[in-house]
C-alpha cells in the first residue's frame, strides 16, 4: 500500500514538473520573438542652419511597434533628449520637437533624435515619419526641410 | 582398534519406538473424510472474503497523501514565475510618469495645462483642435517635404490661447522656440507667460509649451 501510494505521488510531481518545463519552454520560445531595435530621425534642413524641429513618428500599422525609449542626436545642439509625451513610451506613435539657441547649429542632415522600440515577432515594422514643422535660428520656418528614419546601426558598430 | 557393532537391544527404547513407527504401515485416509471434515470447517468457521481496497480505513490515507501531492504540485506550478497571478514578464515597464524629479516637473506642467483647459470654453476649443495632424502612411513616408504636411495641421478656433506664444494659431515647438528666444534676449515679458505661476518667466515657462505641443491626445494613447 505504501508502495502504491508513493508511486502515486511521484507521478503527480512528476506530471507537474514536465507542466512547469513546459511553460517555461513556451515563455522561452516567445521571448526569443521580442526585438529591441532603433530608428534615428534625421531632419535634413536643406543647407540652412537647424533651430528648432517637431516630427511626427508612429507606426503605420497599429501594434508593430511600442516605443521604449527616446534619446537625442549627434550634433551637440540636439544631443538632448527631445520633448515628448511620456504616454508615447509604451505605445506606437511620439511627437518628438526640440529647439537650440546655440550659435552653432547643423546645417545638413541631422541625427536628432533616436528612438528605440521593441518589435514582436519577425516581421519589418512600417514606419511613418513627418517632419511638421522645422524652423531656422530666428524661429523662420523651412518649408522644404525633410525627416527620415533609417534602423540605427547597433552599439559599437561604427560603420 | 575397532568397535564391535552394536546390537538393537543397546538403543535407547524411544528411539527404537521411533525407528518402528517409521517403518510401520501407513493408515490412508479415505477422501469422504477429507470432505466430512471440510464440510464441518466450513460450517463452523467464517468465510473469509476479500475487502474492497476503498472500504480498507488504509486506503484513504494514500488517497489523502495523493490529494496532497497535487496540491502541492498545483501550487507550485502556480507559483513558477510567469504562471498565472504571479506572472511576471522579462519585459521592462517603464516607471510610472511621476517618479522622478523631472517628471514630477513634468507632470506640475501638464497639470497646468490641465487648469488652463478647464478654465475656459475658448480652451477647451483649443485642446481639441491643437493636435498635431494624423500620421498619413501613404503620403508620409521617408523624406516627404514639409510643405505636404503644413495643410494638414489644425489649427484651433481662438489664436489668443495662453500658450501660443507667437500667435499663428498653432501651439508648436516654435512658440517655446520663440519664448526661448525672447528670454535669452532679456527683454520685458509679459506676466502672462509666466505660466507655471512661479513668479518667473524661465525656462520652466517654455517647458510647459513645449511639453504641449508634443502632447498626445488621450484617444491616442493605447494603454
Amino acid at each position: 500500500m505504501m508502495l502504491r501510494v508513493l508511486l502515486t505521488i511521484v507521478a503527480m510531481t512528476v506530471t507537474a514538473l514536465l507542466c512547469g518545463a513546459g511553460e517555461r519552454h513556451e515563455a522561452r520560445v516567445a521571448q526569443e520573438q521580442v526585438r529591441f531595435v532603433a530608428y534615428d530621425v534625421i531632419v535634413d534642413p536643406v543647407g540652412r542652419p537647424l533651430g528648432a524641429y517637431q516630427v511626427d513618428f508612429a507606426a503605420a500599422r497599429p501594434g508593430d511597434i511600442t516605443i521604449v525609449g527616446i534619446e537625442g542626436g549627434e550634433h551637440p545642439a540636439f544631443a538632448q533628449p527631445p520633448f515628448y509625451d511620456p504616454k508615447a513610451l509604451m505605445n506606437e506613435r511620439a511627437v518628438l520637437a526640440a529647439f537650440s539657441t546655440d550659435a552653432a547649429l547643423p546645417e545638413g542632415p541631422t541625427l536628432v533624435a533616436r528612438v528605440h522600440v521593441r518589435i514582436t515577432g519577425d516581421a519589418v515594422p512600417d514606419l511613418t515619419v513627418a517632419l511638421t514643422v522645422a524652423a531656422g535660428p530666428g524661429g523662420d520656418r523651412f518649408e522644404t526641410a525633410t525627416v527620415t528614419t533609417r534602423l540605427a546601426a547597433p552599439e559599437g558598430d561604427d560603420s | 582398534m575397532t568397535l564391535p557393532p552394536r546390537q538393537p537391544d543397546d538403543l535407547p527404547e524411544q528411539l527404537l519406538d521411533d525407528l518402528r513407527a517409521l517403518h510401520a504401515p501407513k493408515v490412508e485416509v479415505p477422501p469422504s473424510v477429507d470432505e466430512h471434515i471440510l464440510a464441518a470447517a466450513r460450517r463452523t468457521l467464517p468465510v473469509a472474503t476479500r475487502t474492497p481496497w476503498f472500504r480498507r480505513p488504509s486506503a484513504w490515507g494514500g488517497i489523502t497523501a495523493a490529494a496532497a501531492a497535487v496540491g502541492l504540485a498545483a501550487v507550485a506550478w502556480i507559483a513558477q514565475p510567469g504562471v498565472g497571478g504571479s506572472r511576471s514578464t522579462t519585459t521592462t515597464t517603464p516607471r510610472p510618469f511621476s517618479e522622478t524629479t523631472e517628471e514630477l516637473a513634468l507632470a506640475d506642467e501638464l497639470s497646468v495645462l490641465d487648469r488652463l483647459d478647464d478654465s475656459t470654453n475658448e480652451t477647451r476649443e483649443f485642446s481639441r483642435g491643437a493636435s498635431i495632424a494624423e500620421v498619413q502612411p501613404e503620403a508620409d513616408m521617408f523624406g516627404l517635404p514639409l510643405a505636404s504636411r503644413a495643410a494638414e495641421r489644425a489649427d484651433f478656433a481662438d489664436a489668443a490661447h495662453p500658450l501660443d506664444y507667437d500667435g499663428d494659431g498653432v501651439i508648436d515647438i516654435l512658440d517655446a522656440f520663440a519664448l526661448a528666444r525672447t528670454i535669452e534676449t532679456q527683454v520685458a515679458i509679459e506676466p502672462m507667460w509666466d505660466l507655471n505661476g512661479d513668479g518667473v518667466i524661465d525656462d520652466d515657462d517654455v517647458v510647459v509649451i513645449a511639453q504641449a505641443a508634443v502632447r498626445l491626445e488621450p484617444r491616442e494613447v493605447i494603454r
